[in-house]
């Protein structure tokens, strides 16, 4: 228990990293918390705590994943969302402030981390920013050998998103949860050389893959740890690749597993807690477990070894929180009514006892209207 | 070595993902009886295997991205004067990036016997209008991962049912379901790169293509 740290956060009006907290105090609080949920309304963050802790707050928590959908609202482009971490707390607070949430997930896009590692970059104006594929980092086996870290105070985009961090933490305070994140040091990879290489490579060169991976992963602790620094209490590492949409599940074991658990690791030192977000098809949920040992689960798809919504909730409600999995297609296509429907489902199943937060699979799609954010709001007040 | 065991040989490195060993074996077919059309099959026949297997999940992804790379090399070796089938035109919409299940799909239909011409990715409808070229049959297959992408994917499948209503059009991708690809108005969904082939079958089926007449 860090007595320093924890007064320290609350003295700058901000939630203190929960684990360093002693877990028994911090379970007999969700549990205090959740009976006066009972008979009261709680604030975002005790409800999420009690959820975090196995204990039915007053309703289920929510968090929309709005990220850049939320440039809507205020006319952000997708390039300053990119580069200007001040602008991009305006996307990220306007968005909560418009429609809600209890948690609140800084997720940019997924080439932050690849941008700064040298990739050449194409920033359009109605879509997220994504690699140039025609020019990548890593051009052949000897490419990852040869890739070399780079020095997080002089990376941009990660800059950017540690600024994201610090403004969102401050301004959000102790009325949500605010978590970061981070990109795994495969997906990066995959963003330096082009997925279809990377796959390839994972079975031809592995030895070759996981030395980039080592290199790749001493950014990130470094990056993660800045964000614990910035005052997120949790961060959710992106192992998207550990799915039947990536690699074998022994292949991923021996690639990212190793360095998934050094960068959770490297977030538990600073009392935070940390997420495993997985969009992929039939997530590889037991091996991630084994290897970050994650306090909360956010998924778009029911794990390969489970047949449905009951069996996740047998197999890993207990060990871990789990958040999803609205599907975003029904959020495109769905009415409101619909999607309130299949929160309907998700909640009587995966709330009860707590350990679920309500969620999209995946980040809510950029460019459509906000009308289904709203709808999983009041899905989660009238039937959490 | 005869013919059943030359074709089983080939069959088996495009299913294991061996560029090297369908590099060697196919330069061996001087020697033997096997002709471009038993080793064709064979490389259908390897990569279909692949392609059930990995239905089934015995295989990954990466497993079936090597078979294909092996069913390309063996297919670059004996594709000249080999008769194409229905047209099809693969690409990936403008907007969007990602081309991993594009040409996954595009290996799987070229495996099939269609005529696959890969247009690349963050194609537009010019893009598209160039490469049909005036045909008044062919299938143009569509794909995207990311839901940014959906307006201008929806543009072209109205354009091509305004102006060239011959054109049959194909989607995919993980943002799309069966349901938003009926609401753009597209004539056919593929979920995965297994379910292409048969979907690209009930396309050519229900619109009258005869596959082996192009």
């Amino acid at each position: 228990m860090n007595i320093v740290k924890i007064f320290n956060a609350l003295r700058q009006g901000i939630v203190p990293p929960p684990n360093e907290v002693p877990a028994p105090i911090l379970k007999f609080a969700a549990s205090a918390i959740s009976m006066r949920g009972k008979i009261s309304n709680l604030t975002s963050v005790e409800r999420t705590f009690s959820a975090l802790y196995h204990h039915e707050p007053d309703h289920v928590p929510v968090t929309p994943l709005l990220c850049s959908a939320a440039r809507q609202i205020q006319g952000i482009s997708f390039p300053d969302l990119s580069f200007d971490g001040e602008k991009a707390a305006e996307v990220f607070y306007s968005g909560w402030d418009f429609v809600g949430g209890d948690l609140i997930v800084l997720m940019l896009d997924l080439s932050v981390e690849a941008a700064d590692f040298g990739q050449a970059m194409e920033y359009p104006g109605m879509t997220t920013a994504r690699p140039d594929y025609s020019r990548p980092v890593i051009k052949n086996r000897d490419g990852y050998r040869k890739l070399k870290p780079v020095k997080l105070a002089e990376a941009r985009r990660m800059q950017e998103f540690l600024t994201l961090c610090r403004i969102m933490v401050k301004r959000v305070g102790f009325r949500g949860l605010v978590g970061g994140f981070v990109f795994g040091p495969a997906g990066i990879l995959s963003m330096l050389c082009g997925a279809e290489n990377f796959f390839k490579d994972c079975l031809l060169y592995p030895d070759e893959v996981r030395k980039a991976c080592e290199t790749v992963t001493g950014v990130l602790i470094e990056y993660v740890e800045a964000q614990c620094d910035a005052g997120v209490p949790a961060i959710a590492i992106d192992t998207l690749y550990a799915s039947a949409s990536g690699l074998p599940k022994k292949v991923w074991e021996n690639i990212e597993g190793p360095f998934a658990r050094d960068i959770s690791n490297a977030i538990k030192g600073k009392g935070c807690m940390v997420g495993i977000h997985n969009c992929g098809h039939s997530p590889f949920a037991d091996v991630q477990l084994k290897w970050t040992e994650p306090d909360v689960l956010s998924i778009a798809h029911l794990p390969d070894d489970c047949r449905d919504i009951v069996e996740l909730k047998e197999k890993y409600g207990r060990d871990v929180t789990i958040i999803g999995y609205i599907p975003t297609q029904l959020l495109i296509h769905g009415t409101p009514a619909e999607v309130m429907d299949e929160c309907r489902r998700q909640i009587d199943v995966l709330g009860k006892g707590g350990g679920y937060i309500m969620a999209p699979g995946c980040e809510y799609p950029p460019n459509i209207p906000l009308t289904n954010a709203f709808a999983m709001m009041e899905a989660a007040k009238r039937y959490g | 070595m005869d013919k059943r065991e030359y074709v089983t040989i080939i069959e088996e490195a495009v299913l294991n993902g061996d560029v090297a060993e369908i590099a060697a074996i196919i330069k061996k077919k001087s020697s033997l009886s096997a002709g471009t059309k038993d080793i064709l099959a064979a490389l259908s026949g390897g990569i279909e295997s692949a392609r059930n297997k990995l239905h089934e999940g015995v295989i990954s992804i990466p497993e079936f991205l090597l078979s294909i790379d092996a069913f390309k090399e063996g297919m670059s070796r004996v594709k000249s004067g080999v008769a194409g089938g229905v047209p099809v035109f693969i690409g990936v919409v403008e907007g969007d990036v990602h081309d991993l299940g594009k040409n996954i799909v595009a290996a799987v239909l070229s495996a099939s016997g269609y005529a696959v011409t890969d247009m690349g990715k963050d194609v537009t409808r010019d893009h598209v209008r160039r490469y049909i070229d005036g045909r008044k049959k062919a299938v143009v297959a569509l794909s995207s991962m990311m839901s940014t992408s959906f307006g201008a994917m929806k543009e072209i499948i109205s354009w091509l049912g305004e102006t060239a209503p011959g054109i049959k059009t194909m989607v995919g991708g993980a943002s799309l379901d069966l349901k938003i690809a009926k609401s753009m108005g597209a004539d056919g969904y593929a979920e995965s790169a297994v379910t292409a082939p048969e979907e690209m079958k009930r396309i050519c089926k229900a619109f009258k293509y005869n596959e082996n007449k192009y």
